[in-house]
């Protein structure tokens, strides 16, 4: 064989060497995932983000001990919702045509809570609920203690169990809601603001049959 | 080896690596929990989804886009847009006794795994593949009335 065929075949067999080194490469690195089949959801521990995460979990206190968890990067609600144009929704803003509060000047109100000093502004105690509104802190909090009965305990022979709301809510994130028209409600912008947030708790459900919790930091998955 | 055949295989594997290194790799991992049970467990060329929108016929797929899936086909578009950003995430996870679903993200793929009373299901799907078969979906999709 001559020479300049000999080296023309070592070069071609390295390029073909380095091809399939390639393809290997590719595909041993898509091979880890097949193991993660059967195992339990490994628990990912990504580096702390500056991306704000909203986490929702619910978790039933019934025989199967179902528990849903929910985890959705703020930046992606935001987009996906200013994405939507069809009836109400609008690019982010909520029209509520029919809400009703044509008698009632929210922005009026939540001025006067802003500068208003921290306090309890609402308890209303009733023979079915208890609610409870106040501020603390550049937060609105909503406590309802409801009492009618309605929830069940899931041992039928108890009697009915309270169901406990907590809403938790920054002033500021309702006045961006509240920024736009009469009748909209600019969830976009709540979002944004919202975001600014480093760690919040903002909504906690609890009753004898499910727990709901939402919140948001910067963390990817929930502990 | 003759360099004539040398040549093909090097074509052949340098084709393979640029149509997988494009898109990423789909894995499909299906593993039955009874005697006998079938186990599958393929991996193919993300490209392979783009083109098979390309490949169908485009009158079925006209006929299933009609009505109002071009909007959630755009809404999907900006969704798997912006997904394509995110960093390693659980999306979704949801646990009983007998169940365990998750969908996750994990170096741009969608990973979705499901234990349904020991039978395994493992899919993996490059985040941005579903980009592209959403865009082609939508161009292909006929316009709203």
């Amino acid at each position: 064989m001559p020479a300049s065929q000999t080296k023309r075949t070592v070069i071609i067999a390295a390029l073909a060497i380095l091809a399939t080194a390639l393809l290997l490469a590719v595909l041993l690195r898509a091979a880890p995932s097949a193991q993660a089949a059967g195992q339990t959801a490994a628990k990912t521990e990504a580096p702390a983000s500056v991306e704000r995460w909203l986490h929702v979990a619910v978790t039933c206190k019934n025989e199967d001990g179902e528990r849903v968890r929910v985890n959705v990067p703020i930046s992606l609600a935001r987009t996906v919702l200013n994405s939507i144009q069809k009836g109400d929704l609008n690019h982010g803003i909520v029209h509520i045509n029919n809400a009703h509060v044509d008698d009632i000047d929210i922005r009026a109100i939540l001025k006067a809570v802003r500068t208003a000093q921290d306090g309890e502004y609402v308890t209303v105690e009733g023979r079915d609920s208890n609610v409870q509104v106040r501020k603390q802190a550049g937060m609105l909090l909503v406590h309802i203690v409801d009492k009618s009965g309605k929830h069940v305990h899931i041992d039928k022979a108890k009697p009915p169990v309270e169901e406990n709301v907590d809403v938790k809510v920054p002033l500021e994130v309702a006045d961006a809601l509240f920024s736009g028209a009469a009748d909209e409600l600019n969830v976009s912008a709540a979002l944004d603001v919202l975001a600014k947030h480093d760690h919040l708790e903002l909504v906690s459900v609890q009753d004898s049959e499910n727990t709901v919790r939402i919140w948001m930091d910067t963390k990817t998955t929930q502990d | 080896m003759p360099v004539p055949l040398m040549g093909k295989v090097l074509l052949g594997m340098t084709l393979a690596t640029v149509v997988v290194m494009k898109d990423g790799v789909i894995e499909v991992n299906v593993q039955e929990n009874h005697p006998g049970g079938s186990h599958i467990h393929i991996y193919l060329p993300a490209t392979v989804a783009t083109w098979g929108v390309h490949l169908a016929p485009e009158a079925r797929v006209r006929e299933h886009l009609r009505g109002k899936d071009r909007e959630g086909l755009a809404i999907a578009r900006v969704a798997l847009r912006e997904m394509e950003k995110l960093p390693d995430a659980e999306l979704v996870e949801v646990e009983s006794l007998k169940e365990h679903v998750r969908v996750a993200i994990s170096d741009g793929n969608f990973l979705v795994d499901v234990n349904d009373k020991g039978d395994l299901v493992h899919i993996r799907f490059p985040v941005r593949a579903a980009r592209k078969v959403v865009e082609d979906l939508e161009a292909d999709a006929p316009p709203e009335t």
